[in-house]
C-alpha cells in the first residue's frame, strides 16, 4: 500500500467527505497469491499425475487468471474503452478452448441443472465459453461501486462454492449423456479453485471493507470474475455460478438496459447517484440516470456507504443461498 | 439481540427486492426447462444425408438453437427489468424522492 501511494497510484474515494486518496490496483495481491498458490499445486499435481485431467485443468485457470489479471493491470493504467475490453476479456477461453481441443478434454459440454438434467447446445457451448469470461468478469467489475461490495460479495460466492464442490464430490451425478470429466472430477477443480480464490478474497476483503484502506481496481475485479467463470465451466457449475452472481447479473442488465450500450462506466453521463452534504448517498432522480442496483437500494431512502455495502452482502448472500437450492435440486433429479 | 433486530430490519427493507431474486431464479429454471423441451429437441428435416451435410445441418441447428435460447432469457430478463424499473420509480414516488434537480447532472469527459 505504501509503494503504490508513493508511486502515485492512487483514487479518490468518491463516497467520502474531504475525497480522500486511496492505494489503488489492491487486486495485484491476490493476482500473486493466486499465481503462487496455484503454480504449487499445479507443480505437486504435475509430479504426481502428469496425466489427469485435473494437472490440465489447474493449467487452464493459471493461465486465464493471469490473463484476466493482466487485462485488469493495463486497464487500471491506460484505461481501455468501453467496447475494448468486453472483447479482451473474451480472451480468457483461449487457454480452455485450446487445453479442450489439443491436448485432453477439461469441460464437459453437459451443464447440469435443476430439476432439468443435463443437456447441451452441442458446439454453441464452446462459444459461449470466451464470451462467459468477458461477461462474469464486467458484470463484477461493474458491482465493484462501494467500498468492500464486491471483495464481500466474492468472498461469500467462493464459500458457496466450496461447499457445492464438495457436494459435486460426495454426490456424484450421472452423466446421461455421457462425455468427461466426471462430476466428481469437476468436483475437485471447483473445490480447488473456490478455496483458492475464496483465501484471496477473505484478505482483499480485510483490506477494502469499509472504510476501504485499499481500491481492488479492474485487476481485482477481473481476476475474480476470471475465477468464478473457471468455477463455472470447468467445475461444471454453470447454473449455480449464475445465480450465485445474480446481484451483479441485475446490476449489469439493469445498467445495460437503461444506457442502451456498452459505455465506459466513466463515460456516463447521469450519474445514478448523488452525495448529500451529511454525506448519505442518495438516488438520483434524473430519468435518464443508470437504473444500477445500488440506485435501486436507494429508492426508499438515502444510506451511508456501509450500509449500502450491507445490503449488497445481503443480497449476494440470499443469492448464494438460492445457488445452493439449485445445486440441491441439480442432486434431486439425478438420484429419482 | 441486537445483531438479530438489525438482520430484521436488513431484510424488511430489502424485502420486495429479495423476492424479485426468487421470482428471477424462477423465471430462469422454468426458461431451461423451456429450452430443453423446446428448443434442444429441434431437428431439422434434412432430405440430403451425406457427411458434409450432415455436418452443416448440426451446425446450423445449433446456431437456431443459441439464438432461440438467447432471445428467450434476453427477453426474461427484459421484462424483469421492466418491472424493476416500475418498482424503483414506485418506491422514489413514495419516499418523495422525485422532484427533478438541473444540478444532479455531472458530466466527465
Amino acid at each position: 500500500m505504501k509503494y503504490m501511494k508513493n508511486k502515485g497510484i492512487v483514487g479518490k474515494d468518491i463516497h467520502k467527505k474531504g475525497l480522500p486518496e486511496i492505494p489503488e490496483m489492491g487486486g495485484v495481491g491476490i493476482l500473486i497469491s493466486i499465481t503462487i498458490t496455484g503454480t504449487i499445486i499445479f507443480i505437486i499435481a504435475l509430479i504426481y499425475y502428469p496425466t489427469d485431467v485435473f494437472t490440465y485443468q489447474m493449467l487452464g485457470f493459471l493461465i486465464a487468471t493471469q490473463i484476466g489479471g493482466g487485462i485488469g493491470i493495463i486497464d487500471d493504467k491506460v484505461r481501455l474503452k468501453g467496447k475494448v475490453k468486453p472483447i479482451l476479456l473474451t480472451l480468457g477461453g483461449v487457454p480452455i478452448l485450446i487445453i479442450q481441443f489439443f491436448i485432453i478434454k477439461i469441460c464437459n459440454p453437459f451443464p447440469y441443472f435443476p430439476l432439468i438434467g443435463s443437456f447441451t447446445i452441442q458446439i454453441i457451448y464452446f462459444i459461449i465459453v470466451p464470451i462467459a469470461f468477458s461477461v462474469a468478469s464486467n458484470a463484477m467489475n461493474m458491482l465493484d461501486v462501494v467500498n468492500g461490495s464486491m471483495s464481500g460479495s466474492s468472498t461469500i460466492i467462493f464459500i458457496t462454492l466450496i461447499i457445492t464442490s464438495i457436494f459435486f464430490i460426495i454426490f456424484p451425478l450421472k452423466d446421461k449423456l455421457g462425455g468427461s470429466p466426471t462430476s466428481v472430477e469437476q468436483g475437485l477443480i471447483g473445490l480447488v479453485v473456490a478455496a483458492i480464490m475464496a483465501g484471496a478474497s477473505i484478505i482483499l476483503f480485510k483490506y477494502n471493507k469499509y472504510p476501504a484502506r485499499v481500491f481492488n481496481g479492474d485487476v481485482g475485479s477481473l481476476t475474480i470474475g476470471y475465477g468464478l467463470t473457471t468455477i463455472a465451466i470447468l467445475g461444471g457449475q454453470e447454473f449455480i455460478v449464475i445465480i450465485c452472481i445474480l446481484p451483479f447479473v441485475i446490476n449489469a442488465f439493469q445498467m445495460l438496459s437503461s444506457i442502451g450500450k456498452i459505455v465506459e462506466g466513466r463515460k456516463i453521463k447521469y450519474r445514478p447517484t448523488k452525495i448529500l452534504p451529511n454525506g448519505l448517498i442518495t438516488a438520483s432522480n434524473h430519468h435518464k440516470a443508470p437504473l444500477t442496483l445500488m440506485r435501486i437500494l436507494l429508492a426508499n431512502k438515502p444510506k451511508s456507504e456501509k450500509r449500502i455495502a450491507l445490503d449488497i452482502l445481503l443480497l449476494s448472500s440470499f443469492s448464494c443461498f438460492l445457488g445452493f437450492i439449485s445445486l440441491l435440486l441439480t442432486i434431486f433429479i439425478h438420484i429419482i | 439481540m441486537n445483531l438479530i433486530n438489525k438482520i430484521k430490519d436488513e431484510l424488511s427493507e430489502n424485502f420486495y427486492l429479495l423476492i424479485m431474486i426468487t421470482c428471477i431464479w424462477i423465471t430462469l429454471i422454468c426458461l431451461f426447462l423451456f429450452i430443453k423441451i423446446y428448443v434442444t429437441n429441434l431437428t431439422p428435416n434434412v432430405t440430403i444425408v451425406t457427411p458434409i451435410a450432415e455436418k452443416f445441418w448440426d451446425l446450423i441447428t445449433a446456431a437456431v438453437q443459441f439464438l432461440l435460447a438467447l432471445v428467450y432469457i434476453v427477453g426474461g430478463l427484459y421484462v424483469w427489468y421492466k418491472i424493476i424499473k416500475i418498482y424503483f420509480w414506485r418506491r422514489m414516488k413514495k419516499s418523495g424522492q422525485v422532484k427533478e434537480e438541473k444540478n444532479d447532472i455531472i458530466i466527465e469527459e
